[in-house]
């Protein structure tokens, strides 16, 4: 069966109350096929809230959302089956060793061959490192190793969808890498749609972001358009002996939007130039700067935010708003 | 799905999605593992165990009493016990099989499988059903069953009418059962679930003395009688004595059903 949609998750004024309590709100979201989809928040964003809604574990209060394009209320079950998840805290029964774990999750969607499953819980288990521990009863393992065997049972399913719920919480730095390679792998076979506080990692790994903040959507996009800012491509250049002519030749161009000059001290200049097509901007800027005889370029750079920055500016821009 | 070819796939939409998988854990967690035979010990230990101490204390009384009042004695310990302090452990077993797993968040791990919420409750009920039946009724009861006839009565009783006292009482236990069940379903905090099966078993016997109607409705009906000296359901049945009204058993039946019915409903819109 060939599947025609483009976006695996699509929702639509996504919104749950509980209690009166508004956790999200008109939430549309569209989460690409084979994306890494980072989906960030501070605690009580409601990024646990959004997965649980998409898994069918809680129920809207409004809007709605279809996932395979299926309707995420009347099909919960049968996109359950083309899913994998790890939750937030993941809960497993204690008395079953982590293979008894991953053998019980896999009969969930396979009936067999035996052999077949045998195989597969071993190849996860050796990926998440448990294979020493792999007959141990689970109720002693610390939580790092609950979070590995977290992650191995969400992926025993071979699942289209890949839902993690701070997949690197409780992960040491290795364990963290470790996750961030696995995804990277997974991408031509899965969507991976994972929610974290670890920017560094989104920036790494994810190619769309979401930000969520008291249960609103700030934004949503390709990661290279929220790094880039919102007011477009922007190159910066300190400079020493450019005439007012030069500048009013940069700001002529087609390509420019804007320029502005503050005084750096010491005879130096700096321009901000926001770009419409930064391939003309790398080509023709520093050309156009240069052509003055005196002037002399310091530093010349595209302006490039941290995702943290652009996270910090959002989430304390919403907040400041409340 | 990538990679999957190797496998045969589960198919099917509905109440039945996941419920093979997860009822054949639920009864490996009662017969693959020990607590079978801590169940069977305990099951065993109370109710012949008592049953046994009894009969035997009072055959060494030759003389005093005839072999039909042994027997008598031991059908009414046997109906009390299997039908009533059993039924304390079925609360105490059941109270957490819902909750328990809404709490610790099990159940919203194993939901976000391919495995439906009607399959869940019913994995929960027939599961946990099959263990209380095999190690609380049929053990025991065969076990009682050589005991009231050997050292009670001296010969062997029918079995065929022991028998149907055994489901008679297996109908009490699943009523508990189903209560519990149901509570689970309709609360998120153990006290509360156990708390109140643990009341409505207890207060039974001042239910049916405020209204004497109940004594064909409520399970106590099967294994007690209205009447202090006339044998309960379950003893005359075994005795081959005649039989008080059936109606409690029918209505035992109709009730857990409801439990049931009200438990699959509440669970289909719990939030997890």
């Amino acid at each position: 069966m060939t599947d025609t949609y483009s976006h695996v998750i699509e929702t639509r004024g996504l919104s749950k109350a509980f209690n009166g309590v508004q956790a999200l709100q008109n939430l549309d979201l569209r989460v690409p096929k084979n994306s890494i989809f980072g989906f960030l928040g501070p605690n009580g964003a409601g990024k646990t809230t959004t997965i649980k809604l998409m898994l069918g574990l809680i129920q809207p209060s409004g809007g709605g959302g279809r996932v395979f394009d299926m309707d995420i209320l009347k099909d919960s079950v049968e996109i359950r089956s083309r899913v994998g998840y790890l939750p937030q805290e993941p809960r497993f029964y204690e008395h079953l060793s982590a293979r008894q774990t991953l053998t019980f999750t896999a009969g969930f969607f396979f009936k067999g061959p035996q052999k077949a499953i045998a195989d597969r819980v071993q190849e996860m288990l050796e990926l998440v490192g448990l294979e020493e521990k792999a007959d141990r009863a689970i109720k002693g393992f610390s939580g790092g190793e609950l979070q590995r065997l977290g992650i191995a049972q969400a992926q025993v399913n071979y699942p289209d969808l890949l839902i993690l719920d701070e997949p690197a919480a409780s992960l040491d730095p290795m364990g963290r890498h470790d996750i961030l390679e696995l995804m990277e792998r997974l991408r031509k076979y899965t969507t991976i749609f994972y929610s974290t506080h670890i920017l560094n990692d989104v920036q790494k790994v994810s190619d769309t972001v979401a930000i969520l903040n008291r249960g609103e959507l700030l934004s949503l996009g390709p990661i290279e358009a929220l790094l880039a800012g919102s007011e477009g491509p922007v190159f910066t250049l300190t400079l020493v002996g450019v005439s007012e002519e030069i500048a009013q030749q940069v700001r002529s161009q087609t390509w420019v939007n804007s320029l502005q000059i503050t005084d750096a001290g010491d005879g130096k200049a700096s321009w901000m130039v926001a770009v419409s097509d930064p391939q003309a901007a790398e080509g023709q800027l520093l050309r156009l700067v240069l052509s003055e005889p005196e002037a002399r370029v310091l530093d010349f750079r595209r302006r490039r935010y941290e995702l943290e920055d652009v996270f910090m500016q959002m989430v304390e821009g919403d907040d400041g708003g409340k | 799905m990538a990679g999957n070819s190797a496998f045969v796939i589960r198919q099917g939409r509905g109440w039945q999605r996941g419920l093979a998988n997860f009822l054949t854990a639920e009864l490996a967690g009662w017969f693959g593992t020990r607590t079978w035979l801590t169940h069977l010990l305990i099951w065993v230990g109370m109710i012949d165990g008592i049953l046994l101490v009894t009969l035997v204390t009072m055959q060494r009384d030759v003389g005093a009493v005839t072999d039909l009042e042994v027997a008598t004695t031991g059908a009414m310990i046997y109906s009390i016990f299997s039908g009533y302090f059993a039924a304390i452990g079925v609360v105490i077993i059941m109270q957490d099989a819902i909750v328990g797993e809404k709490l610790s968040g099990t159940a919203a791990w194993v939901l976000s499988k391919p495995l439906s919420r009607a399959a869940f409750v019913l994995t929960k009920l027939f599961g946990n059903m099959a263990g209380i039946l095999v190690m609380m009724i049929l053990i025991p009861g065969l076990i009682a069953y050589v005991i009231i006839s050997l050292v009670g009565l001296g010969e062997w009783l029918p079995f065929l009418p022991f028998l149907a006292a055994m489901a008679c009482l297996g109908v009490a236990l699943i009523f508990a059962q189903t209560f519990t069940l149901m509570l689970g379903t309709l609360f998120n905090n153990r006290g509360a679930v156990i708390g109140l099966g643990l009341a409505f078993l207890f207060g039974q016997q001042f239910l049916v003395q405020m209204a004497p109607v109940l004594w064909k409705v409520l399970p106590v009906g099967i294994f007690l009688n209205a009447e202090p000296d006339a044998p309960s359901l379950t003893a005359a049945l075994i005795l081959g004595q005649p039989l008080p009204s059936l109606q409690p058993v029918w209505w035992g039946i109709g009730l857990s059903v409801l439990f049931v019915v009200v438990g699959l409903w509440r669970f289909e819109k719990t939030e997890l």
